[in-house]
């Protein structure tokens, strides 16, 4: 089936660059992006059998079926999706929703295009209260992956470390917080536990319930997770989650490996070794593997932005320094994320610690 | 050594504001009055024999804690100074597009009304904005903002409304262009010249609407004046009004009131737009601000009691918003500025880190980055309130774009003054930038250096505020036995 995807971003890079792993028989040929938005795409044009622009009707005009991409963290979009989706109902194409739509919208376009395909793609948070106190054991093992501070890219490390798991023929579940992942067969993380209102011993035993869920469908040995949120406040002005979140996941469920992204400011031993035990000490897993992200934050900025700010920086001085912490830590891979073979060495030491 | 400190005194206590560490340190008299005869004290503090021992053992303390260092910046230069360009092309936040130059009032003490020469300011005149210098603003802001989720275009004026089909078609396009981005639009309007058919308009696309209105009728009236010196109230207070009721919930947050206060006016005739019910109770934020004779040809003349009314009505507003007084009556005038006084208490905490080696006062915001200013030639400034006269602000123009090296320039204004800005005290709370730096064509030292009392000045009184805020539940709350 002939896919276009709006609206689309480099977060999404891994679904054209990882069209083999594409599921339900989508097959992605165009990606279309907000005007707005075109100078920060820089990968499309690496991949020649798709096409790109910001032109949504004569991209999507000769495919079959038109995702709508994940933009829980973009609300104002929701207008323009809903209208798009009506103009491709309306000229005969079916849709896949990857964002959340009001209940509302969709019976309105179900009764609207009876004959149409309504596919929604996302986490549904419908039930998550019935689980009670109730505790699972997880049998396979798990693999958590965050940012240092929230905002820090760990989409490409899923995807990398995923398809490493894939290649070697290793059952891999992968539990993701961009919904439009669930292409690439992720399950979509359930976010909405967070805010559900239920007491957090109830929402740890939803998470638990959902962990185990997984495992049962997807029979995996091992489980990747996209923790939402870093582990780590930056400064009291930016909204951040505390690690809050991440210690809820550790309760729900064990992680046996943990893959930390982290930034260009950070390359001293003696600070690896802080946060080795602050992770250690309040989420009770190990530091196993570190990459880092060639960016810096704006301390300028990002208070007054309420959020993160980072500033892209050239890799070259942690490449300098990453001797020094290599030596330091010598039970931790290390790397710079530009690393081709990084997501290799990072699924070999998995394997060799969990084996 | 020579340390980097600011000593002042309340009326109960003894302090120095310590540059580096931005701690507030209460100090024993005999110590307050050694540090102001001695700038430079030795290093070995025991070999003081002006001290008795109990100061000298207070000032080594004080020194092994981290205060009283000499050091000072070595070089000013601004943070982002390397990564300018980067901003300016990749965060560019919000545009103000001067649609007109023309005003239907001639207020008094407007800095573009009425002048006879041009050394701070432009006069108004019948300048209108085209459409083709609106549209390529806005696909600047467009190409410059890939990293910036939220977006602004502002509309100024002038009165904008004097130019309102500019503003509907620069809204119109940018709502098509910037999907994907959360675009919001601003305006600042005398409130007279507004229809039913633009009252609507406003409401429609949410624009956040500031109306300026400086008081009741009769103060209002003194200096918003029409052409034919009648007065403006009614008609700015009409239109609020229906604004209001169109956008109901959302009217607390996106309608504004801009007061501007002049001191040659009885300040409680001036709270007394506060007895209107509407005013009241309508939960409009009221942005209070002084007239400034910065870019006025003449002086303002306080009234004679004004000082002594403006003062005491924030010092009771302060009392209340401190819990110290409760249960009075406040202007939301004085309120306002209690709360404004509160938030710059909050800006001086300590531990903020050691003054680097290389950095810049504060003060200048990144040029072009969190605003550009487009005026009705299409000429590129850091923002509205810039003279749009004088050369060195003009950052660029929309046939050639973006002058990164002026805008670092501008960015690097105290660059200008580097050794009066190294020692002084006010250096991490300086307010000095461009926008009152520029004097007829240039940003000169002598220009800049014309800010620094009044800047100081209100610093020193944060300073003496902060150190009130501590002594409250020491010295205040005891006297007043609450």
């Amino acid at each position: 089936m002939k896919c276009s995807v709006y609206p689309y971003s480099d977060d999404l890079y891994p679904l054209i660059s990882n069209a083999e792993e594409l599921v339900d028989h989508i097959c992605i040929t165009a990606v279309i992006y907000p005007i707005a938005w075109k100078k920060s795409i820089v990968h499309t044009s690496e991949i020649s059998s798709v096409g790109s622009g910001s032109d949504f009707e004569k991209l999507s005009a000769d495919t079959d079926c038109v995702i709508f991409a994940d933009i829980s963290r973009r609300k104002f979009m929701y207008g323009d999706i809903i209208e798009k989706a009506e103009f491709s109902l309306s000229s005969g194409k079916d849709v896949i929703f990857c964002t959340k739509i009001k209940n509302a919208d969709e019976e309105r376009l179900r009764e609207k295009y009876p004959e149409r395909n309504i596919i929604m793609k996302y986490a549904n948070p419908d039930g998550m209260g019935e689980y009670g106190y109730r505790h699972e054991d997880i049998n396979c093992a798990a693999l958590g992956i965050s940012g240092l501070y929230r905002g820090l890219d760990d989409v490409a490390a899923i995807t990398g470390i995923t398809s490493q798991f894939r290649k070697k023929n290793i059952r891999t579940a992968s539990v993701t917080t961009n919904a439009t992942l669930s292409l690439l067969g992720y399950y979509h993380f359930p976010s909405e536990i967070f805010t559900s209102g239920m007491e957090i011993e109830r929402q740890v035993a939803a998470l638990n319930a959902f962990f185990k869920d997984v495992e049962r469908r997807s029979k995996c040995d091992i489980m990747l997770i996209q923790f939402p949120d870093g582990i780590m406040k930056f400064i009291p002005d930016v909204y951040d989650s505390y690690g809050v979140k991440t210690f809820m996941i550790s309760r729900a469920i064990g992680i046996d490996y943990f893959v930390l992204i982290s930034l260009l400011e950070i390359l001293r031993p003696e600070a690896y070794e802080c946060i080795r035990s602050m992770i250690s000490g309040r989420f009770g897993f190990s530091l196993d593997s570190c990459l880092i992200q060639p960016v810096k934050i704006d301390r300028e900025y990002s208070p007054e932005a309420q959020k993160i700010l980072y500033t892209k920086n050239g890799v070259d001085k942690a490449y300098e320094q990453l001797g020094d912490l290599k030596e330091a830590m010598k039970d931790v891979v290390f790397s710079v994320y530009d690393d081709s073979t990084v997501y290799e060495r990072i699924t070999e030491s998995c394997i060799s610690k969990l084996t | 050594m020579r340390p980097f400190i600011h000593l002042f005194a309340t009326h109960n206590s003894y302090y120095f504001y310590d540059v580096n560490t931005e701690g507030i340190i209460e100090l024993t008299e005999s110590l307050f009055n050694y540090l102001s005869k001695n700038k430079d004290i030795p290093e070995d503090v025991s070999s003081i024999e002006d001290l008795c021992v109990s100061d000298r053992e207070m000032l080594l303390s004080l020194i092994n804690r981290g205060y009283l260092s000499d050091h000072r910046v070595s070089t000013i230069r601004h943070n982002h100074s390397d990564d300018i360009e980067f901003q300016i092309t990749n965060r560019m936040n919000e545009l103000i597009l001067q649609v007109t130059q023309s005003c239907n009032l001639v207020c008094s003490y407007c800095p573009f009304a009425n002048r006879t020469d041009d050394s701070f300011q432009r006069n108004h005149s019948s300048k209108k904005m085209d459409w083709e210098t609106a549209r390529k603003s806005i696909d600047l802001l467009l190409e410059n903002s890939s990293e910036t989720e939220n977006v602004c275009i502002g509309f100024y004026g002038g009165e904008p409304f004097m130019n309102f089909p500019l503003i509907r078609q620069a809204v119109e396009y940018a709502d098509k262009q910037f999907v994907g981005k959360n675009v919001t639009y601003s305006l600042t309007t005398n409130g007279t010249i507004m229809t039913d058919e633009i009252i609507s308009y406003l409401s429609d696309h949410d624009f956040r609407v500031m109306f300026s209105i400086d008081g009741p009728e009769s103060i209002h009236d003194i200096n918003r004046r029409k052409a034919d010196g009648s007065g403006s109230f009614r008609e700015a207070v009409d239109n609020l009004k229906k604004l209001y009721a169109l956008y109901g919930k959302r009217a607390k947050e996106k309608i504004h009131i801009n007061t501007v206060i002049n001191p040659e006016n009885d300040f409680d005739e001036i709270t007394h737009l506060f007895d209107d019910p509407f005013f009241r109770e309508s939960g409009i934020g009221i942005n209070p601000s002084l007239v400034s004779s910065t870019k006025l040809e003449n002086e303002i003349q306080n009234k004679d009691d004004f000082v002594e009314k403006f003062a005491y009505d924030r010092f009771r507003a302060l009392m209340s918003r401190l819990g110290i007084v409760k249960g009075i009556s406040l202007d939301p005038v004085s309120d306002f500025l209690a709360l404004r006084q509160i938030e710059k208490n909050d800006g001086i905490t300590e531990a903020s880190g050691r003054l680097g080696d290389i950095t810049a006062p504060g003060g200048p915001c990144i040029p072009g980055q969190r605003r550009l200013f487009v005026n009705a030639d299409g000429n590129f400034y850091p923002c509205e309130k810039v003279n749009e006269l004088a050369e060195d602000t003009m950052i660029g123009n929309i046939n050639y774009g973006i002058d990164i090296a002026k805008a670092e320039r501008v960015l690097n204004v105290a660059q200008l003054t580097a050794d009066a800005c190294k020692e002084c005290y006010a250096f991490r709370h300086c307010s000095s930038c461009a926008v009152n730096s520029a004097r007829e064509d240039s940003i000169t030292a002598e220009s800049k250096l014309a800010q620094c009392p009044a800047i100081r000045k209100s610093f020193r009184n944060n300073l003496r505020f902060a150190a009130l805020v501590r002594e409250i539940d020491s010295v205040y709350k005891r006297k007043i036995n609450i």
